[in-house]
């Protein structure tokens, strides 16, 4: 290679990104067929044979000739930076993510670090768009957003903890080497701590990402759409993209963190098509709750953030700390 | 401990309750205190349950931490087993409606259309303005053509887009005149297309299938059986007839025959879907058919009583 490495970077991460925008896309269109066969219906289905492949780029069309309405009172600054602050974080978190060894943006040191620091951004463009749409219904929303986002960020940051504690490594790529062999991945190692490790990841994930059964900072009957009500156009496919980005990348980094990434039986370029499987299994897991439960109350959901799974991603965290003291550094 | 996790797991009952009280479905719902009848059945997820050992989602005997979080994993396991029986079991209910539509019940109550008369071709209204008084909505307007053999309707207007529905105006119309149809396809860029006048309402009556319901039918179902009077308006002998057939009918042993009984006053064939499509009504026909041989003087009692 000639090229500079600023050039290769570039270059890396304008593939990465469109990759990531493809599959957010087509990702919205596997939620709508899964949701829609756990309710008995087909889901999309006309536009493009067969089964509606075409939908998600329909979609994102009548999006995009839609008319971009702003609101008088809106403060214009903060309401039109909001959604690219929201989405900047979402698909940054991509950066670091390993698809296979020597395949990705950047590959640091401190992936996991970075992953969590600029996942917990979003918040920043969601409070914007919130406050930005001067309309009650979208700061309420925004409000109840950050205080839901700020107790679930620790749980899910004590739980990713637990596999760089088991690898020793904060670096993506090191912490799936320490996966290799048969039942390596995490989610069977140190005796039963990696599958409640996965479960507490999930629940956190889910709840970090406001999705249903945590999803009240958006409710029809009180605060209609939520912080994105006065949203429209491009600017609502935006902060739509950026949900799913952000989905789908705790979906990768479940997959890595916990399910072995690229590992699979098979020729080492079969390892990005596992990896992507695995992330999208865990896109369905979280997609199958979704589709499952109710919502809960806001106390509620509060409660079980601090009362249940912070305590429990902790003790986890001390457990994994222990069992490798205690095997002094072979593997457990 | 009870409260942890902000009462999630709590069923949504007063607590003190000292005797265990009736549940939706008439099963005994535990209470706080009660004694545990023989399932404690919290009337949520009646359908998915299973005999004998099924476990209720939200069981009151449940305490402590332990206790509650065994609980939430069980009613968790159930919910997702749910939606994923539906993902892998069961087929797609959906029917591709514009490609394909499903069978219509035949008393479906859709847009309304006026009948012409088969043989004559003329209109069957006579502008006696009945479905003008009982509509509710007040929707139809007409204005009688007084003439000598019988009476025409000189306008008849239906504003469609009003229209409650309701098949008032169907039931009580004298001569079949104003029937409703299989069809709901009423979506229109301009109200006014909805306001329907004479010559619209034929043409729709025309274009689309008609419903099983007419006026004549809708009273013969309802009206006991009724010796011949001779003054009905034009179906006074038909009606003797079913007063006649009915007992035959009730001898039969199907409840369609019975139907056939008492809906075939008008028509001597009654399509056979119509014993299918109306529950309640085929039941309140078995009832009329299968009524005592016609007495005279009985009929009679029974109609002053009513």
């Amino acid at each position: 290679m000639t090229l500079p490495p600023l050039a290769q970077a570039a270059i890396a991460a304008f593939i990465v990104l469109n990759a990531v925008i493809l599959m957010v896309a087509y990702v919205t269109l596997l939620e709508r067929k899964f949701a829609a066969r756990m309710q008995s219906r087909i889901g999309p289905y006309y536009v493009g044979w067969p089964h509606g492949w075409l939908q998600p780029i329909a979609d994102a069309l009548k999006l995009m000739l839609k008319e971009d309405v702003v609101p008088a009172a809106a403060d214009r600054w903060v309401y039109n930076l909001a959604p690219i602050a929201f989405l900047v974080p979402c698909v940054l978190i991509f950066a670091t993510i390993p698809f296979a060894p020597g395949l990705g943006v950047a590959d640091l040191n401190i992936g996991i670090l970075f992953f969590l620091a600029v996942s917990a951004l979003e918040i920043v463009g969601l409070f914007m768009g919130g406050w930005g749409s001067n309309n009650k219904y979208a700061l309420i929303s925004a409000m109840r957003a950050v205080n839901q986002i700020i107790s679930y960020d620790l749980p899910f940051i004590f739980t990713a903890l637990v596999p760089v504690v088991l690898a020793g490594s904060m670096q993506l790529s090191e912490i799936v080497s320490a996966q290799t062999g048969l039942f390596g991945w995490f989610v069977f190692r140190a005796w039963g701590l990696g599958v409640l490790a996965l479960l507490a990841y999930l629940v956190a994930t889910i709840a970090a990402e406001n999705r249903v059964p945590f999803d009240i900072l958006e409710a029809e009957s009180e605060l209609v759409a939520g912080f994105r009500v006065e949203y429209s156009g491009m600017k609502f496919a935006l902060i739509q993209l950026g949900e799913y980005a952000h989905i789908l990348g705790t979906s990768f980094l479940g997959a890595l963190l916990f399910l072995g990434g690229w590992l699979g039986p098979g020729p080492a370029w079969l390892g990005p098509i596992w990896f992507l499987l695995k992330a999208i299994f865990v896109f369905l897991l979280i997609t199958w709750v979704r589709w499952s439960f109710v919502r809960i109350r806001v106390d509620q959901i509060l409660a079980i953030s601090w009362k249940l799974l912070l305590p429990l991603s902790i003790v986890l965290l001390m457990a994994a700390a222990f069992a490798v003291a205690w095997s002094g550094g072979a593997r457990v | 401990m009870s409260d942890f996790m902000g009462g999630l797991s709590k069923p949504p009952e007063p607590p003190t309750r000292s005797e265990p009280s009736r549940g939706v479905r008439g099963r005994t719902r535990e209470t706080r205190d009660g004694p545990r009848g023989p399932e404690s059945v919290t009337g949520f997820g009646t359908g998915t349950q299973r005999g004998g050992g099924s476990v209720a989602v939200l069981r009151d005997g449940a305490k402590g931490f332990w206790g509650e979080t065994l609980q939430l994993a069980r009613a968790v396991g159930r919910t997702m087993g749910v939606t994923f029986k539906n993902l892998v079991a069961r087929k797609p209910v959906t029917v591709m409606y514009p490609d394909v539509r499903r069978q219509y019940p035949d008393r479906f109550r859709g847009v309304l259309a006026l009948t012409y008369d088969k043989e004559t071709g003329e209109e069957n209204c006579i502008g006696c303005r009945l479905c003008e008084y009982i509509c509710p909505p007040q929707v139809i307007k007409v204005e009688m053509l007084k003439a000598k053999e019988r009476n025409w309707a000189k306008h008849f207007t239906l504003e469609l887009y009003s229209c409650e529905f309701c098949e008032l105006c169907v039931q009580v119309c004298p001569t079949d005149a104003i029937v409703m149809l299989k069809t709901f396809e009423l979506a229109t860029s301009d109200r006014r297309e909805l306001l329907l006048d004479k010559d619209r309402l034929h043409a729709l009556g025309l274009e689309h299938e008609h419903s099983w319901a007419t006026g004549t039918r809708l009273r013969d179902m309802q009206a006991p059986p009724k010796a011949a009077r001779g003054e009905g308006h034009r179906d006074g002998a038909t009606r003797g007839e079913a007063a006649v057939t009915a007992p035959a009918a009730a001898a039969k042993p199907a409840g369609t025959a019975a139907l056939a009984g008492a809906g075939s006053a008008e028509e001597s064939a009654t399509p056979a879907p119509a014993a299918k499509a109306d529950g309640p009504s085929t039941a309140e026909a078995v009832k009329t058919a299968a009524a005592p041989p016609a007495a005279p003087g009985e009929v009679k009692t029974k109609e002053t009583a009513e």
